[in-house]
């Protein structure tokens, strides 16, 4: 992993259309500004990470469904 | 929303952790909040859906304007929010994602499962749903 020291108000660039720049600094937490073009989805890890979990466990098959409603 | 049963509706930036680009809607029960969201290439693959505003009175976000672009949204009356329901642990302890909500063009029947900013909602809010009724209720 490429790692960067950057002070608030700096910035890294990705690529020649992404953009992060660091916003604010308090304590342990870092606030990042992000510009990227529309097609890149941006999330913050773990939420993404539970979205993904959440969504693969809620799949179900039409029959379960109808059965679940049909009591 | 009714209009928006029994379509196929594409995805193009798929769904967090399932690999479907394309699915049917369909409404489960004249009158009821919930629905079904068949994938068309994987029939065995599907969720519950349920309409938010039905059963959560309260509920609410902006629909950020990038979103309504990639959806090609210019009008409110094409769109439709519908959250999916897990039912894996048992009906009686099902929960329903209100933080990453699929909100759909139903006139371009496109569709994309939005991440809210707002910490106020959760991927499992506890759902009743009262099958007898085909009804959800808080």
């Amino acid at each position: 992993m490429l790692v960067l020291a950057r002070k608030k108000g700096q910035s890294v660039m990705i690529g020649r259309d992404i953009r992060i720049v660091v916003v604010e600094v308090a304590g342990e937490t870092v606030r990042l500004g992000i510009e990227a073009p529309h097609q890149f989805e941006i999330f913050r890890e773990e939420i993404y990470r539970e979205l993904r979990e959440e969504n693969a466990g809620a799949v179900t098959e039409a029959e379960k469904v109808m059965k679940m409603f049909k009591r | 929303m009714e209009g928006a049963a029994g379509l196929t509706i594409s995805f193009p930036w798929g769904l967090p952790g399932l690999d479907y680009y394309e699915f049917t809607l369909s409404l489960l029960e004249e009158g009821s909040p919930f629905y079904f969201l068949q994938s068309t290439s994987q029939p065995e693959v599907g969720l519950l859906l349920v309409n938010p505003f039905a059963i959560f009175k309260d509920y609410e976000f902006e629909l950020a304007e990038e979103t309504a672009g990639l959806l090609r949204i210019s009008d409110q009356k094409q769109v439709a929010v519908l959250c999916t329901v897990n039912t894996s642990r048992g009906i009686e302890s099902a929960t329903v994602n209100l933080l990453a909500p699929i909100v759909i063009n139903t006139e371009h029947l496109l569709a994309k499962q939005v991440v809210l900013n707002d910490r106020k909602y959760s991927l499992r809010t506890p759902l009743a749903i009262n099958p007898g009724a085909g009804k959800g209720a808080r």
